[in-house]
């Protein structure tokens, strides 16, 4: 293809991806575009884009660098109000200017662009400049993720309406309008928005994803973040329980002395709680109605924690695995703990005294009683016990397990792209679900049980159910990896968060995506739900709490104090404690009480950002060279931690 | 004084490295990675020559297969196309993605339907299957009538040198059904008669009656191997000659 009607062939593929066949014709004519060049038109939509901008934009390269400078200028000396908003600017407008000087290989101009303007840019876009610089020519546009995610995507600024205007006027003024105004209309979408112009704490808040900040619409969804009405338990009464609980605890309990949150039931319904069948769940079975009546007798004599009663801490610490351990996991009722590893195995230990028993074999099962009460004890052989049990079957490492609510199976995830389900009764593997081609970082039950989600280095999420061999949904958006993913206590939805500093919510009735939250400013590792629904706290290198109603955050935590990646984050059962492991072998509790309170006191005011972590931190209980695997509340607020010691190094 | 003579004496070491080793620590030291064991620079040297004389080998092949007397930039191009489809793929683009999605999505969740036990997929996607175990002796058990005709097997046995050379052979009439796991029933049992012949080879005389044999109930081996000449000599004891 003669390179001077490259932009041409590229406007005619353009054309006729839209299927505007009479102006394809048109231009063909005019063009006089021989037929023969019709068949090679498979351009990839990378070129094709940065052709058509590249053939706006050319203009000197010498220029670049003083537009760039002119603008900071503006910026700098504009007012307060409107500074910090125009300031997240500078980074996209860098950027494209970059990459329109690789593209017409004027690279000398792009390095010094790079060397004088790159140390300038916020911290937390750094890593990313630095996997962009590599980009030298116009050829490794393609090659590079950073580079294609910028070309192909627009970044999203939000600018008050003054400010917007104030920047229009600069750009009019210009007398080389073209290069800025051209990059802002092809590479950049303007979110306008009512207000005053947002302060420099309320930019940095939201400010961090790797393409700028959420667009309004996308947060307008009405998201169901309330609880599901639970179903009537009968709670068998133990022989030393009070008369508590004899009732149903569908009804309000006047008489209980706690408010849980698990308790608390309007007889109207919630009007934030999504329908019990709008996602079909399954119905739960003798035995199951068992352990909730056994989960629900235990919530009641649960220890009220607070800034005056933090919970205790039992920390389980792994020896002899200090590269080997990567996930651990403990089951909702803290009886068993799973650990995975490297080295592709998976063992689950026995956290009471009763050991872990193995089924009987099939001959044997032909001749238990199955009417008798205690069938379930029964199937189990009395002689195959022992404290722990190793699980062999992956092919690489382990990055996750799960017990499921009911503690009859175990999910495990590995970076040999399967998921696998195996029995804690048989002590086998019983499926392998095949679904991602790369590494799966993360695997998680639904609080009901027979849903499960995935989230794999292949950028998108996916939603099984046991009975089922192929994935139900595909959650697909995320534009860098999808490095840990969660269920919403209702199970209705799921969240998600990647490598590209966004957390985003998903729901699992369309598989659409309802909200995305942008402002963190690393990878985000791990996620976790309040007990009521309503907050996600999403931590990286800081602890962002998110109010779900509005995807705004309420609160950050940890922002300048922390400078190690939290890797466990936990609420407390009855929502007051907030604990957090980091890899600098702490724990820390924060007081989420009041951050929740506070947050839905001020939700009259609109965009207050609470910055001062000093006040929520409530205590920091540092470890001997372990770092924090995993946390896990038990039904009663003990905390348990799992970490593994890594010895002096 | 002492720094610089040290300055000098990294200098030095890393004069000592061949030139390609030179190469991979500028890389390194250009990405900004400071902090790598000397192994490091190693594997990436090993992994370099390996990638380069692969891409090399399939241009050669190309260029062969184009007729042409040495290779050719586009041959090279080609084969670097190779190895990138192959080993070093990356996770689909966003649009394939979102496609996909999309198509998945519009089903509805497929409904619960009310089930004892475990919620598993259809038997062919579990591992749930049964187990084959390869045993080391096969044991043969009659477990129904059938209709072939005395189907003699005949083995030979030829222990180890020393001992005199038997010729056992085993005639086995299937007689009256009899399932050997049925506590009570007598299976017929084979008598065997053997001689004993300095000989090599003889003349194997064999009797077989059906009838009440020991009370025991035994299956028949039928695979004799030289290892088992022994067990067997055992159990023909128990038999009445």
């Amino acid at each position: 293809m003669a390179e001077k009607s490259t932009p041409l062939l590229a406007v005619l593929q353009l054309l006729r991806k839209y299927n505007l066949k009479g102006t394809e014709e048109i231009l063909r004519k005019e063009a006089s575009l021989g037929d023969a060049e019709f068949v090679n038109l498979d351009l990839p939509d990378v070129e094709i884009a940065s052709i058509l901008t590249a053939h706006h934009t050319e203009s000197d390269p010498y220029s670049y660098e003083s537009a760039y400078d002119a603008l900071k200028k503006f910026i700098d000396s504009s007012l307060d109000i409107y500074k910090y908003e125009l300031s997240t600017l500078l980074y996209p407008v860098f950027v494209h200017m970059y990459l329109g000087l690789v593209l017409y290989d004027h690279t000398e101009h792009a390095l010094n662009l790079v060397e004088k303007f790159g140390p300038e840019q916020e911290d937390y876009y750094q890593d990313d400049l630095k996997r962009l610089s590599t980009v030298t020519k116009k050829d490794q546009i393609k090659g590079n993720n950073i580079a294609e995610i910028y070309s192909m995507n627009k970044f999203v600024v939000q600018l008050s309406r003054d400010a917007s205007s104030q920047l229009k006027r600069f750009i009019h003024e210009q007398k080389t309008p073209s290069i800025i105004l051209n990059i802002i209309n092809n590479h950049i979408q303007l979110e306008v928005h009512d207000g005053p112009g947002r302060t420099q704490a309320q930019v940095r808040a939201t400010a961090g994803g790797i393409l700028g900040e959420a667009v309004k619409n996308e947060n307008k969804t009405k998201v169901y973040y309330g609880l599901l009405k639970e179903p009537d338990i009968q709670m068998l009464t133990a022989p030393t329980e009070d008369e508590e609980e004899e009732e149903t605890p569908d009804k309000p309990k006047k008489k209980k002395p706690k408010k849980d949150y698990n308790f608390v039931r309007k007889p109207k319904s919630d009007p934030n709680a999504p329908p019990n069948d709008r996602i079909p769940l399954p119905e739960l079975k003798e035995a199951e109605k068992i352990e909730k009546g056994k989960a629900l007798r235990e919530a009641s004599k649960r220890v009220q924690l607070g800034p005056d009663a933090l919970p205790s801490i039992c920390f389980y610490t792994l020896l002899n695995s200090a590269n080997n351990a990567i996930c651990a996991d403990i089951c909702d009722d803290s009886t068993m703990l799973a650990v995975g590893f490297q080295n592709s195995s998976v063992k689950v230990w026995t956290l009471t005294p009763n050991r872990l028993r193995g089924m009987k074999s099939a001959e044997k099962l032909q001749d238990i009683d199955k009417e008798a009460g205690d069938v379930l004890v029964r199937i189990m052989e009395e002689r195959d016990r022992d404290t722990n049990r190793t699980l062999y079957g992956h092919s690489g490492p382990v990055y996750r397990v799960g017990f499921d609510p009911y503690k009859t199976l175990l999910l495990s995830c590995s970076e040999d792209s399967t998921i696998r389900l195996w029995s804690l009764q048989l002590w086998t593997c019983l499926v392998v679900y095949r679904g991602h081609t790369w590494a799966v970082w993360d695997v998680r039950w639904s609080p009901h049980g027979h849903y499960f989600a995935s989230a794999g280095h292949d950028r998108a999420a996916r939603l099984w159910a046991t009975d089922h061999h192929q994935p139900l949904r595909i959650f697909a958006g995320h534009l860098a990896d999808v490095d840990c993913i969660l269920f919403h206590p209702n199970s209705n939805y799921i969240a998600t968060g990647s490598s590209d500093r966004t957390v985003r919510l998903w729901d699992c009735l369309t598989g659409t995506q309802v909200r995305i939250m942008t402002g963190h400013k690393s990878p985000i590792f791990t996620l976790s739900f309040s007990a009521c629904g309503r907050w996600l706290a999403s931590a990286g290198t800081e602890i962002i709490i998110w109010d779900l109603g509005s995807g705004l955050p309420a609160a950050v935590l940890g922002a300048a104090r922390l400078s190690a990646p939290t890797h466990a984050l936990v609420f407390s059962r009855d929502n007051t404690v907030l604990a957090s492991g980091c890899l600098d072998c702490t724990i820390k509790l924060w007081d989420f009480g009041s951050i929740s309170e506070e947050a839905t006191s001020e939700e009259a005011e609109s965009n207050t950002m609470l910055q001062k972590d000093e006040k929520y931190l409530l205590r920091s209980f540092p470890t001997k060279n372990s770092p924090i695997t995993s946390l896990h509340f038990t039904r009663r607020n003990l905390l348990l931690a799992v970490g593994t010691y890594e010895g002096s190094s | 004084m002492t720094e610089k003579n040290e300055k000098s004496k990294t200098n030095t070491q890393t004069k000592h490295l061949p030139k390609d080793a030179q190469v991979i620590m500028a890389i390194m030291k250009d990405i900004g990675i400071t902090d790598y064991e000397p192994r490091v620079v190693n594997q990436l040297l090993e992994f370099t020559y390996r990638y380069v004389t692969t891409v090399l080998d399939d241009a050669r092949v190309f260029a062969n297969h184009a007729k042409k007397k040495s290779i050719d930039l586009d041959d090279v191009r080609l084969g670097v196309q190779l190895q990138l489809e192959k080993n070093f793929t990356t996770p689909p683009p966003r649009e394939v993605l979102l496609e996909i999605a999309r198509g998945k999505n519009v089903n509805p969740l497929p409904t619960i339907k009310p089930h004892c036990g475990l919620r598993l997929p259809p038997d062919r996607y579990c591992l749930s299957g049964c187990n084959y175990r390869l045993k080391a002796l096969a044991k043969k058990t009659v477990t129904k009538p059938t209709n072939i005709v005395t189907t003699p097997t005949i083995k030979t046995v030829t222990s180890k040198h020393g001992t005199p050379q038997q010729n056992v052979v085993v005639k086995r009439q299937p007689g009256p059904v009899t399932n050997i796991s049925k506590p009570g029933s007598v299976p017929p049992k084979p008598v065997l008669k053997f001689t004993a012949t300095s000989k090599v080879v003889a003349k194997p005389a064999v009797r077989v009656t059906s009838g009440p044999g020991p009370t025991h109930v035994t299956p028949v081996k039928m695979e004799i191997d030289t290892e088992s000449a022994k067990k067997r000599k055992r159990e023909d004891d128990d038999y009445d000659t």
